[in-house]
């Protein structure tokens, strides 16, 4: 029989270790645009003739780290000029997965069009595309992607680790005539908890989402429960470029782009969500709306409720009533998870220039079920082999 | 002789209590531009409405109300802008960014002198609401004012037996003072059942809306417009949010913004370090082959509005490129600070930018990761926090458009000495 002595430092050590685990695993769960993370989520990357997309992403390690992206393209099937599910033109979710590598403190970007080959031929090429220390071979995209990017912090064996090290920015670029656009990527940060994640005992890598606000009983932070908006109408006039007299007739146009936090890129099942809309004028007065993301969705605020004629639509001005309105975004069924994503806006001056703006979307709560909070949320993670 | 008997037990806590000793225990700073907050900043607004300007700007400023309930904000809107000491003298302009600006011509001896002018308001938001003025209009007449359109009850039962009835008249908003103009705006969320102006008894208020866990309702979006004489540009950021902490309900008009001592912060406090993730000035982007270029606008977290003072305070910057080389400078922040980043490390202008650590010249890196740190420079009752945000410029055959990007925080705690803001 073995005996176990009972060593008084080590005591002491364990007993202060704890406090000092539950010091450092304060922080407060919510998903983030600005403090660095273990999970981080680009909603919206396009690549096609007119429009490209840089992806910045930042390691805050000191030391070498690692990460597993995937992209996941969310293009309609041939044949399919706008998405009808009745007719199987849903979004393809077809998923490319590939590895980073960042040592301490490095930056690293890449074009989606070029991606980024491992060549060291071009550290030489002093100040030019791909100069520095290559993350990895980042494969291009295809003409005509549209779809996200997620990267997730591991080890370098590909488990998740609770690193929260990871930051990123995108920047959307209009090829003929540079109008940039520029979003934070969503993070999700993580807890010790993150450490166990795979394989589980079914032998799967499942992120859960599943952390609530202020505490560190979960493994990554939950999705939040309401996404709010703050806009202005579609088709009103600027009030800036009416008052330089360059005021065009389209007016502002909103894009919205939404991707559900649950994906199983193992089983290849993309997520569906179905989302109430509760819109608020200046006035007070209150409208509704609904519609699925399935996938990855990228909508005109005015095709939610009127595709055919925008004017009719609840966010038209004319209809609205008000310059500006806020839109809140929530979950409709109990048992959907949640949904993240950007804002795009266009305005359109007297000659037809167009400048774009991204804006990233206001948070709160957080969608857990349960008081066991098993998370409404999951990832899956193709099993490695 | 005295004995001293070593005790293991004592020995092992104590080693990790020096280590913890060494880990601060400073709430993490939960600032963010992506959650409501009881205080929101716009580190950047600028607007050049004068009549021929080479140079049209104006911006949008969006505010909402979260919750489900009615709220009252006071804000403070400052003039940032520098002024030539010898303005009017032989055409020398009023407003000015460098020296030279002051010393056209022939004339000598002009300086460009920093100023920070405040001017204060309040208003009111119902239930969701949300507003929107531009910075050189101002709103003088809200939505719902109260009198000729009134909104819903209101069913808090905290609130007055008007609920919230009463004439808005309180709510307006002035344009911007000047003009060119340049400078930030704070708001403070209030109670709205102590709004009286003369008494000056708007106490902060920690928030109403449960689902937030009361950390304050406001919500903000700034959208800068150029339309230029052949082009448009427009770029937007969210306002940053400082949250509040439970102590922060019925606080007094000096805001305690974050610090080593937990049971005193009223707000979430700014953070140690600042992380910009950039394109370095000069960059080439690959596909259109425009020339980039980034504006960084710092504002200090510490505000004195009642005698109207900020201070110096030093700044050191971490530069990584991609070849993982590490390079450092420094410069200061006095009230509001805006330039180039290549003019972070050289003479403020182009001349000397291709010199600058900020360069693709000198990094040899399209991308880069810039870590801010401010000093803390020792005086007492206040902070030396700084927020900002950053504008990319993208410069292809005679266009530039532009960008602009909230930056973010590691994760590592906050600052130990508190920011400090006072209101009137």
């Amino acid at each position: 029989m073995r005996t176990v002595k009972w060593n008084a430092f080590l005591s002491g050590l364990c007993g202060f270790a704890v406090v000092l685990g539950v010091l450092a695993a304060s922080a407060r769960a919510d998903v983030v645009t600005e403090k660095t993370a273990s999970i981080i989520d680009f909603p919206k990357v396009i690549y096609n003739a007119n429009e490209d997309t840089d992806i910045q992403i930042v390691s805050e390690s000191p030391m070498p780290l690692f990460a597993h992206c995937f992209y996941v393209d969310a293009r309609l099937p041939s044949g399919c000029s706008k998405e009808d599910p009745r007719i199987g033109c849903t979004p393809i979710w077809q998923e490319i997965d590939f590895n980073i590598t960042l040592t301490h403190f490095q930056p690293t970007h890449w074009r989606a069009s070029i991606g980024r080959p491992v060549d060291p031929s071009d550290d030489f090429k002093f100040g030019y595309y791909g100069a520095g220390i290559d993350p990895g071979a980042i494969p291009p995209l295809t003409s005509g992607f549209q779809g996200e990017l997620m990267c997730i912090e591991v080890e370098m064996d590909g488990t998740p680790r609770d690193g929260n090290h990871l930051f990123g920015v995108a920047t959307l670029v209009t090829t003929n005539d540079s109008d940039v656009s520029k979003y934070n990527a969503i993070g999700i940060q993580s807890t010790v908890a993150a450490n166990a994640t795979c394989p589980d005992d079914q032998g799967r890598c499942v992120l859960i989402l599943n952390n609530p606000r202020g505490e560190s009983s979960g493994e990554y932070n939950a999705c939040p429960q309401t996404l709010v908006l703050n806009h202005v109408a579609e088709g009103a006039t600027d009030p800036i470029l009416d008052e330089f007299g360059k005021a065009g007739t389209t007016g502002v146009q909103n894009q919205l782009t939404l991707v559900p936090c649950s994906k199983d890129f193992e089983n290849q099942i993309a997520g569906t969500v179905t989302v109430q809309l509760a819109v608020y004028n200046e006035y007070e007065e209150r409208f509704s709306a609904s519609f699925t993301v399935t996938c990855w969705k990228t909508i005109e605020l005015t095709d939610i409720d009127s595709p055919t004629d925008p004017t009719r639509s609840i966010f038209y001005y004319s209809n609205l009533g008000s310059l500006t309105a806020q839109t809140r975004i929530t979950p409709a069924d109990m048992s959907d998870g949640a949904v993240i994503g950007v804002l795009e806006t266009t305005r359109t001056d007297t000659t037809s220039n167009t400048a774009r703006v991204s804006t990233n979307i206001l948070t709160e709560g957080d969608r857990i079920k349960g008081t066991d909070f098993a998370g409404f949320d999951q990832i899956q993670l193709p099993v490695q082999f | 002789m005295r004995t001293v008997k070593r005790n293991p037990f004592l020995a092992g806590a104590a080693a990790i209590l020096g280590g913890l000793l060494l880990v601060t225990n400073i709430a993490s700073a939960e600032l963010g531009s992506d959650k409501s907050a009881a205080i929101i900043i716009f580190p950047q607004l600028v607007s050049d409405t004068r009549m021929g300007t080479a140079t049209p700007v104006d911006t949008l400023i969006q505010v909402q109300n979260t919750s489900s309930h009615q709220i009252a904000a006071r804000c403070f809107l400052v003039n940032a802008n520098s002024h030539c000491s010898n303005a009017g003298f032989m055409g020398v302009p009023l407003v000015c960014d460098i020296d030279s600006d002051c010393n056209p011509g022939a004339v000598t001896g002009g300086h460009c002198i920093a100023g920070w002018q405040e001017t204060d308001f309040r208003f009111q938001l119902t239930p969701h609401q949300p507003i929107s003025w531009v910075l050189s209009e101002g709103m003088s007449v809200f939505p719902i004012d109260g009198l000729i359109k009134i909104g819903p009850v209101d069913p808090d039962t905290g609130l007055p037996a008007s609920n919230n009835q009463e004439p808005f008249g309180t709510s307006s908003i002035p344009p911007a003072p000047e003009q060119p103009f340049r400078g930030e705006l704070k708001c403070v969320q209030v109670d709205p059942t102590t709004l009286t102006p003369d008494t000056g008894t708007e106490i902060p208020d920690d928030g109403t809306n449960t689902v937030n866990n009361k950390v304050g309702d406001l919500a903000g979006v700034a959208t800068i417009v150029e339309p230029k004489a052949t082009d448009l540009d427009a770029r937007a950021y969210n306002a940053i949010g400082l949250q509040a902490t439970p102590n922060a309900a019925g606080g007094d008009n000096t805001l305690v913004l974050g610090g080593s001592d937990p049971d005193a912060a009223e707000y979430d406090g700014c953070p140690g370090v600042l992380l910009l993730d950039h394109f370095f000035d000069g960059a080439t982007d690959p596909v259109s082959g425009a020339t980039i270029t980034t504006k960084l606008t710092l504002v200090p977290c510490s505000e004195n509005f009642l005698t109207q003072q900020t201070g110096k305070t030093t700044i050191q910057y971490l530069v990584y490129n991609e070849f993982e080389q590490r390079f450092s400078t420094s410069n200061s922040a006095n009230c509001y600070k805006n330039s180039t980043l290549s003019d972070i490390a050289s003479r403020p202008g182009p001349d000397d930018d291709a010199t600058s650590i900020f360069n693709v010249n000198v990094q040899g890196t399209l991308s880069g990761q810039t870590r801010i740190r401010p000093v803390d420079s020792g005086v007492a009752g206040r902070g030396d926090g700084l927020l900002g945000v950053a504008e990319e410029y993208f410069a292809n055959n005679g266009k530039t458009r532009s960008d602009a990007f909230n930056i973010s925080k590691p994760n590592i705690s906050g600052r130990a000495v508190p920011d400090i803001i006072v209101l009137p």
